[in-house]
């Protein structure tokens, strides 16, 4: 056994008692296995890295009771001396965000090299050597010279390497990885994944895994604790709770994965919010927003029973005590019945076409800001959004979708093509002659934090788009439309007079979708509507804008990275790489035969839940290119596996596939050309 | 017209006289005061009003702003006595000249400490006997009831007593009705406190200098209440010539851009560039040439409020790069861009998305900027080109204790006076400056 938690609880001393963060939880770790601790934000995860790293904040932290033994020796009792001698050479943890976690004025060598002369009391020589074999372990190419570079050269799949090798320059024996891709790509937490597999095979290092992401669960955990309200409410070995999940929160929250099934059902969700810290209700904790309560939950504080071997659960559904247990596990597990889904394609009519669109943003440099190049952000992409459906645009980041999205509603003006609506070329328009178009498209951003202002009321910020475009003839009338409206998208009416920190992420949104409703627009743009909120609440906002499409018939083009959601959501799809669109069609087309490589590597690097679905995997190497600098011919050849001459020459023609599909590749152009001749034939 | 005027100020026995600075004084009051009003309708005004309120530390800061305040304006009320037989009128006075009437007219020859009975300098006197000696002389206006003067400290814990008497009773009495009306404790405890200081000063002040005389033998607790107009005229005015100017830059050069952006941060490095005392001096100096013989009053207050429009232009240039800079930040996060989506015109995002989401940062800075430019002030007096040497402020004090500082015994209490006013002014600025701006920021509100 290599590290025993048990009974652990760790309070924050805030005004209103103590937040009881992480409230009794046990679990061990043995040596070279992987534990994946699963839960939404405020779950209490992350706390639990803290304690065990003993990092917690002082002096509002503090343990309120249990013990963190690390190979037999209680890190609580240890003087603080001895604590940090374990700390980089007994267990190294990694963070989520490689960007800030590197400290950005000292070379990366600098860095590594701390832990290797303090723990391991090498000479200088000798950690300059250990060094560079460990930034090799890691797979950084080159790494005498990276030695010497800062982390802003480096990419952020690059940094969270160094930061595993920082983490692993000790060979600790427990590594603690916070959320560790879940700032980057997905082919990119390919790599990282993989890596991470690898230097555990090499080294038996045991690491504590801690994630929200069921898909990197299934694909790299061993054993998985969930967590609820600071409390373990399911602990088994991976296969088991993908495949019998017990707990009832377990079940809701593999249930709300969007995902290509799900498409006829709609996703199950579950309503409310984790309870705050410092006032968890009396009986079961999850006892709100459980769709099998029974009145005992109320009273009865549920512990972890054994349910099957190495599976415990913590509910009275599997309490023998409890007689009144009406609801068996199979009920708990009863997925929503399907139901027709309203496909309003028929109509066939494009609601907005985009020709050879380009943005471009000049590089200036010296004095006399001469331009010295171009960021070619959006490079010539040609798109037709039909009314009433959903285009999925698909992409890693940096690959200029969001920037596609806001020259589409001239956020950002192109700088060439044309976007047309309604005959009307709005790229032609002025500030002035734009305004009545405004009403009809809009937009929804990521950040439910900062797209909304701070310092003005629910009801202004709704109002505000009607008064602008004269909707509603008095301030009355408009305040009525503001209170149907919030009721549309499931929120009190009485929220207009408060402000919206006063709201959770997905309350926010719900504000965000409020405001775009009010001036009944056509066509909404989602960027990333969904990615900054917990599972559970994006699959409530996903139900609500498929809800609002089919009552209200509106257009979505959604911008995202996650696959699952657009299998779910979207009728068609389009892949971007570098500023142009690599391949599109209808979902299904796309994601049952991807074309493009690109395409290909991009969907078998999701973490699958179910990891025998997937095939075999493509793993791309490198990084993105710089869209200021792209890669002569096919920008994607650097990276491609089926690489050939020609795609170093010259860009591929777009090449259909039928009539709905179409990539831009040179695999399929002879293809194409015997498609063709067969209809001429 | 005229005369009948000149007549009815003759039946009063005074003129009102109204300078420069009065002016802007009564127009900040009365544009504060509108926008009171008007504020106080908005829900969201009220509850930030109401957090306010809910603060001690801020409204008790508040109570002892109101004081200097309403030292200020008694300060402000202008007139010149009239009388037959000067029916222009005499030298021009304030209220607070004529409150502190028994003070003004207490002047000794020079220098005496606090509490002092006899003069700070050695003089050749002549004995009764024809002797010439040469000792400190009596003072001629504080203990002069005292036969002996070694029996001050009981004479004076006598007044203490006294004071504490009359304060406690009238104190008291306010404490009660406070506490009647059903106002907060705190209130009425500040009201006894207040009442007290008030009444050991009276007390005290008839027949001793609280805080000694300066080289002209002035009384320098008169002094530091003259004062308190001028601290408050730079602090109030220069902060409201410089605020609207620095947001309007600033918000036009973050979110316009542009050329406007290259001509604004233009102008404001290059006013950076210049060292400011320098700036200040080459405008005072050329003011200087252009004022006209008058009434020393007149052309002093003329000087305070030229004073305050170079401080103003000298000191926007950092809060305009605060702002800029924010703006910038400002104009590329969602909710600016969702205002845009909508198209919400330029001026209005930046009046509804941007002002209030900087006001934060003028707030800081107003605040700041005040307690800078009160000290400012004695910086500028130290160099010669304050307010007018004639101009009772705390800078000139400083500026005079300077030279005094050198002396054995050392002459402190017109520093120590100017430091207690001025510490007393500045920190609950500083504190009431927080509260405010934590109640405005709905994010910190508590509910």
């Amino acid at each position: 056994m290599l590290l025993r938690v048990r009974d652990l609880k760790t309070y924050f001393r805030i005004k209103d008692g103590p937040a009881r963060a992480v409230d009794g939880i046990s679990f061990d770790i043995n040596e070279g296995e992987t534990l994946a601790l699963v839960g939404e934000s405020g779950s209490g995860k992350s706390v639990t890295a803290l304690s065990i790293m003993q990092l917690l904040p002082q002096p509002a932290g503090y343990y309120a009771g249990g013990s963190i033994e690390l190979q037999g020796k209680d890190l609580l009792q240890l003087p603080e001396a001895e604590k940090r001698k374990l700390r980089g050479s007994a267990m190294a943890m990694i963070f989520q965000e490689p960007m800030t976690s590197l400290n950005p004025v000292l070379t990366i060598g600098f860095q590594l090299l701390e832990p290797l002369l303090y723990h391991q009391g090498l000479t200088r020589e000798q950690a300059y050597v250990k060094a560079i074999t460990v930034l090799g372990q890691v797979n950084i190419p080159d790494p005498e010279r990276r030695f010497h570079e800062y982390p802003h050269q480096l990419s952020g799949g690059m940094k969270q390497r160094v930061m595993i090798a920082i983490a692993m320059a000790c060979e600790p024996k427990l590594l603690i990885a916070d959320e560790p891709t879940t700032a980057l790509d997905v082919t990119i937490q390919a790599q990282i994944l993989e890596l991470m597999k690898e230097l555990q095979r090499q080294k038996g290092t045991a690491i504590l895994l801690i994630t929200h992401d069921v898909g990197i669960v299934a694909e790299t955990a061993d054993r998985v604790a969930i967590m609820y309200a600071g409390r373990i409410v399911e602990s088994a070995t991976c296969k088991q709770v993908l495949a019998n999940p017990a707990h009832p929160y377990t079940v809701r929250l593999l249930q709300s994965l969007p995902s290509g099934e799900q498409r006829d059902r709609g996703l199950q969700t579950i309503e409310g919010r984790v309870p705050p810290a410092h006032r968890y209700p009396l009986g079961c904790r999850f006892a709100d927003r459980c769709h099998v309560v029974q009145t005992a939950c109320r009273t009865i504080d549920p512990v972890l029973l054994p349910i099957a071997e190495e599976h415990t659960a913590a509910c009275i559904l599997y309490d023998e005590r409890q007689q009144g247990r009406r609801i068996t596990p199979v009920e708990v597990r009863t997925p929503l019945p399907p139901r027709p889904r309203v496909d309003n394609l028929a109509t066939g009519d494009t609601l907005l076409r985009v020709e050879g669109l380009k943005v471009h943003f000049p590089i200036r440099r010296g004095i006399l800001k001469r331009i010295v190049g171009h960021v070619k952000a959006v490079d010539g992409v040609d798109l037709t959004i039909a009314k009433g459906k959903t285009l999925a645009l698909v992409g890693e980041s940096g690959c200029g979708k969001t920037t596609l999205g806001k020259a589409l509603l001239q956020l950002i003006r192109p700088t060439a093509g044309r976007v047309v609506v309604n005959g009307q070329d709005l790229t032609e328009l002025d500030r002035q002659a734009l305004h009545p178009y405004r009403r009809r498209l809009q937009i929804i951003f990521q950040d439910p934090y900062s797209s909304l202002n701070p310092r003005m009321m629910v009801g202004e910020i709704v109002m505000e788009g009607m008064t602008v475009h004269g909707i509603g003839y008095d301030r009355r009338d408009r305040e009525e439309r503001v209170k149907e409206i919030l009721g549309q998208v499931g929120l009190d009416p009485d929220v207009r007079y408060r402000y919206p920190h006063e709201f959770s992420g997905g309350q926010r949104q719900r504000i965000s979708i409020a405001r775009c409703l009010a001036v009944n627009p056509e066509f909404i743009v989602c960027d990333e509507a969904t990615s900054a909120l917990d599972v559970s609440v994006q699959a409530q906002i996903l139900n609500l804008l498929e809800k609002l499409q089919t009552d209200l018939g509106l257009t979505y083009l959604f911008i995202t990275h996650n696959l699952g959601v657009v299998e779910y959501l979207a009728d068609e799809v389009a892949v971007m790489y570098l500023g142009r669109i690599v391949e599109r069609g209808k979902t299904q087309e796309v994601f049952q035969n991807p074309r493009h490589p690109y395409t290909q590597a991009l969907l078998s690097a999701i973490p699958k839940v179910d990891p025998h679905t997937g095939g075999e995997k493509i793993r791309l190497t490198g990084d993105i290119p710089s869209p200021s600098t792209p890669p002569t011919g096919c920008h994607f050849h650097p990276r491609c596996v089926h690489v050939m001459p020609q795609c170093r020459a010259q860009y591929p023609s777009t090449v259909p596939l039928s009539a709905s599909h179409s990539t831009s590749c040179f695999l399929y152009e002879a293809d194409a050309r015997t498609v063709a001749q067969g209809n001429e034939i | 017209m005229g005369s009948l005027l000149q007549s009815l100020w003759l039946a009063l026995g005074f003129q009102p006289v109204i300078l420069w600075s009065d002016i802007l004084i009564y127009l900040l009051l009365g544009c504060g005061g509108t926008w009171l009003v008007f504020a106080l309708r908005r829900e969201d005004w009220q509850v930030a009003l109401r957090q306010v309120t809910a603060n001690r530390v801020a409204m008790i800061s508040f109570c002892i702003l109101g004081c200097y305040a309403a030292i200020g304006f008694l300060d402000t009320l202008h007139f010149r006595v009239v009388s037959a037989s000067t029916p222009n009128g005499e030298g021009i006075q304030s209220v607070l000249d004529r409150l502190s009437a028994p003070l003004v007219e207490r002047t000794e020859k020079t220098y005496s400490a606090p509490f002092a009975t006899h003069l700070f300098a050695k003089e050749t006197m002549q004995t009764p006997d024809g002797r010439q000696i040469r000792d400190f002389p009596r003072l001629q206006h504080a203990g002069t009831h005292l036969l002996n003067p070694d029996d001050k400290w009981s004479d004076i814990g006598k007044r203490l007593l006294i004071g504490l008497g009359w304060g406690l009773g009238i104190g008291a009495g306010l404490l009660l009705v406070i506490v009647w009306l059903g106002h907060r404790l705190w209130f009425g405890v500040f009201l006894l406190v207040a009442t007290l200081v008030v009444t050991e000063t009276v007390v005290l002040g008839q027949s001793y200098h609280i805080f000694g005389t300066d080289k002209t033998g002035q009384d320098v607790l008169y002094l530091t209440l003259k004062s308190v107009r001028t601290g408050l005229i730079i602090g109030t005015l220069t902060t409201l010539i410089v605020t609207p100017f620095a947001i309007l830059c600033g918000i036009l050069a973050g979110y316009v851009g542009g050329w406007i952006d290259d001509v604004i941060q233009y102008v404001y490095s290059t006013l950076d560039s210049i060292p400011e005392i320098l700036l200040i001096a080459a405008a005072m100096l050329i003011f200087q040439v252009g004022l006209r013989e008058e009434e020393t009053i007149i052309s002093a207050d003329k000087r305070l409020i030229y004073l305050c429009v170079i401080m103003g232009i000298t000191s926007w240039t950092g809060l305009c790069r605060l702002i800029r800079a924010e703006v910038l930040k400002l104009r590329e996060i969602e909710y600016v861009q969702a205002a845009d989506a909508f198209g919400v015109s330029r001026g209005r995002i930046m009046l509804q998305h941007l002002v209030p989401n900087v006001m934060h940062i003028v707030l800081i800075s107003t605040v700041l900027r005040f307690s800078g430019l009160v000290l400012a002030e004695a910086v500028l007096a130290y160099v010669g080109i304050g307010v007018d040497p004639s101009m009772q402020s705390w800078g000139n004090m400083i500026n005079q204790a300077r030279l005094e500082l050198a002396r054995d015994p050392v002459v402190w209490w017109n520093l120590f006076a100017a430091f207690v006013f001025m510490l007393g002014l500045v920190l609950p600025a500083n504190l009431f400056g927080d509260a405010v701006r934590d109640a405005l920021d709905p994010r910190l509100r508590t509910r």
